[in-house]
């Protein structure tokens, strides 16, 4: 084990170098070259952000709703009404969602999904308007199995949380509080596969639908 | 056919084979142009794309200079995160330690996602052989399994499969699990294969996915599909195992970006696909859920004595599959032909470099030097290069047929006196001229069969081009 490790190792340095031994000054400098990263040859864009964002969802066959923070619940039983799911919901977390008051005829599971789970609600960590991609983060109440098990998955979006790269994700991860995340997804658009005749069918292993509910902000 | 079976028989068999079955070229026609066309499309879309395959070789150019630094630092991250990692330098070494994790976590059912180096391990059989059900659950993976074959392409592992030939592979594995009937319809297949997959995904001991990233900056390895199969795989088991070439490690979150902006449009041609995810270690204290161990296994199987020579270029490699899609010889033939689990014009670069020339001294020849493949790689890649260079090698070592190396040396004696190939050369075109003068273009050449069996040579001038510059400078 650790003969491969130093055998592999040795090899790459002696391919490189000739076989000069790493240097902690060489280590620094890679380090270095890490923390200060920056965003490289990023595409430009309008300036609407919400409005790139919609487009390019709906471009990967995505679909959405513009909503009041008040009128979450009404718009997730619109949805599943429209598809005639049961109302049974396996719920995410964050800001808005937590403060979502469900109504009776609502079951809300904050458990992770199964093989049976029909609909998960989850709230955006950020949304990326270059490539209208929503991002969710794993964490105590957030469970990734929300995001890839059920057939519906209906997405919470604060407007205030788009951002215009992908590389402006990876800066509010870096700064957010707390232990690191262990499971980042990027979802762009529902699942689907190309396998067979090489002609897109939605629905492979994840999501048939994505829905995204985006709430602006005041 | 086994990878193993296909070996032994020699390329030009299979290639043949390969013209003449009738289900393969079906299948490969449907897919032709397909995927060129989508790739211009998103190429149009941003016109930052030829910059960021600049910014895309640079990134990959400067963690392969220093790619002993940025394992150790990748190493480092996974530790802190509660993962492990395992290096092997043979594929075999890698297999046994795949193989000793699933045996230490009790396991029975292995799910995998799609995993090209697993494919190079020739893992599935080594797991099955210890006693392991394993499960490919990426659609076109899974259905190459069932076949008993192994993936065709890169990104589309059934892409020489025809929608009947799969109705009959459904048919005859599904059958006994209930589903009687024979589906034919493409969304019924899918959602066969999806409710057949579900209860598998659901009771797996061990996921094992492939990486198309790892990311030094924070430990995680990245992984792509559109399917959400690898999320399944890497979320729901209680071991997950990433297997990893070397070369798959990058610096930070930024030049992940980068290259996930080349990486999908030129295997696709989409911006994003649908799932793009970051997973960096076992579950942590605060989540409910999640693998409870995480390794990672780095494979070297001649990586690093790539790095050394003149070959360094094609550790680049993001496996997008571009120039397999840009590629005649593959569009014609398939990848079963070519033998191994690279095929195209990168597997008749990696194949030699990898295994050596034995059983693989005609692909680098399979080639017509059209450099499709070199202008399209993401990150710029020079593949038609890359096998001239094989092909040189070839010579100098003797590996190439005795007659034709004779011919080489004789063309090149006699090319190198001009005078004396002018006046050699002046008879057969004359000739040529005479007899194809009407139709403009020649039927047949003596000796040249194979070149005018499928087409015609277009009638040449009477007189070589250097003959009449010679004159027309005289006349002036």
């Amino acid at each position: 084990m650790t003969e491969a490790r130093t055998q592999i190792l040795a090899n790459i340095r002696s391919a490189l170098t000739g076989g000069e031994p790493r240097t902690p000054l060489r280590m620094n400098e890679l380090k270095a070259r890490i923390e200060s990263s920056t965003p490289k040859a990023q595409p430009q864009f309008e300036d609407d952000l919400l409005r790139r964002f919609c487009q390019k969802h709906v471009a990967v066959h995505g679909t959405y709703e513009r909503v009041a923070a008040q009128d979450l619940e009404g718009a997730v039983l619109r949805h599943i009404g429209a598809h005639q799911v049961d109302p049974q919901l396996y719920l995410g977390a964050g800001p808005l969602l937590d403060a979502v008051q469900w109504s009776a005829q609502v079951f809300t599971y904050f458990k992770s999904a199964d093989q049976h789970t029909q609909v998960a609600v989850s709230e955006a960590f950020a949304a990326i308007a270059e490539t209208g991609t929503v991002v969710l983060c794993s964490g105590a109440s957030t469970p990734t199995s929300h995001n890839f098990l059920p057939e519906d998955h209906i997405v919470v979006v604060d407007s205030a949380r788009i951002v215009r790269h992908q590389e402006d994700v990876w800066s509010l991860l870096r700064n957010r509080k707390g232990v690191a995340v262990r499971a980042v997804n990027l979802i762009t658009g529902p699942s689907k596969t190309g396998d067979i005749e090489q002609t897109i069918q939605y629905g492979a292993h994840g999501p048939r639908r994505l829905h995204l509910l985006i709430v602006e902000s005041a | 056919m086994s990878a193993a079976a296909s070996q032994k028989v020699a390329f030009r068999e299979r290639t043949t084979r390969a013209l003449r079955d009738s289900n393969l070229q079906q299948a490969m026609g449907k897919a032709r142009g397909g995927f060129i066309e989508k790739r211009l499309e998103a190429m149009a879309a941003l016109p930052e794309f030829d910059e960021t395959r600049d910014a895309a070789r640079d990134i990959k150019d400067h963690v392969l200079a220093n790619l002993d630094g940025y394992l150790e630092l990748y190493e480092q991250k996974v530790i802190e995160n509660g993962g492990q990692v395992h290096w092997a330098r043979t594929a075999e070494e890698a297999c046994q330690i795949v193989a000793d994790i699933c045996r230490e976590a009790n396991a029975q059912v292995v799910t995998k996602g799609k995993s090209m180096v697993s494919e190079e391990m020739h893992l599935n059989s080594v797991l099955e052989a210890a006693g392991l059900k394993v499960v490919e659950t990426d659609l076109g993976e899974y259905i190459v399994q069932l076949a008993g074959e192994t993936p065709s392409h890169i990104i589309a592992p059934a892409v020489h499969k025809t929608r009947e030939q799969i109705t009959e592979l459904f048919h005859e594995h599904h059958s006994k699990l209930g589903y009687t009937d024979r589906v034919t319809q493409r969304e019924a297949l899918v959602n066969e294969a999806r409710s057949v997959l579900r209860g598998t995904f659901v009771t797996a001991d061990v996921g094992i996915t492939g990486a198309n990233f790892l990311v030094a900056e924070t430990g995680a390895n990245i992984i792509v599909t559109n399917e959400g199969n690898g999320d399944l795989t890497s979320s729901l088991p209680r071991v997950h195992i990433v297997t990893a070439g070397i070369e798959k490690v990058i610096p930070s979150l930024d030049d992940l970006s980068v290259l996930l902006r080349v990486l999908a449009r030129s295997a696709t041609g989409q911006e994003m696909s649908a799932y793009t995810s970051l997973y960096s270690g076992p579950r942590q204290d605060t989540d409910s859920e999640g693998p409870e161990a995480y390794h990672v296994v780095l494979l070297d199987n001649g990586r690093s004595t790539m790095l050394g020579g003149d070959y360094r270029p094609m550790l680049r490699c993001i496996r997008c599959g571009a120039c397999l899609n840009h590629c005649p010889v593959y569009s014609a033939i398939g990848g079963h032909a070519y033998g191994w689990v690279y095929s195209g014009p990168m597997g008749s670069v990696l194949t030699p470099l990898l295994n050596g020339f034995d059983d693989s001294v005609d692909l680098p020849n399979a080639c017509t030097l059209n450099g499709r493949c070199k202008a399209v790689c993401p990150v710029r890649i020079p593949l038609s290069d890359l096998l001239l260079k094989h092909r040189l090698e070839q010579y100098r070592r003797r590996l190439t047929p005795l007659f034709g190396r004779f011919l080489v040396r004789a063309w090149a004696w006699v090319a190198t006196r001009p005078r004396l190939y002018q006046g050699l050369m002046a008879l057969p075109l004359w000739l040529m001229h005479r007899r194809g003068r009407r139709r403009g273009a020649l039927e047949h050449i003596p000796f040249a069969g194979g070149w005018t069996d499928s087409r015609d040579f277009p009638t040449p001038a009477g007189r070589s081009f250097i003959r009449q510059w010679h004159s027309r400078k005289g006349k002036s």
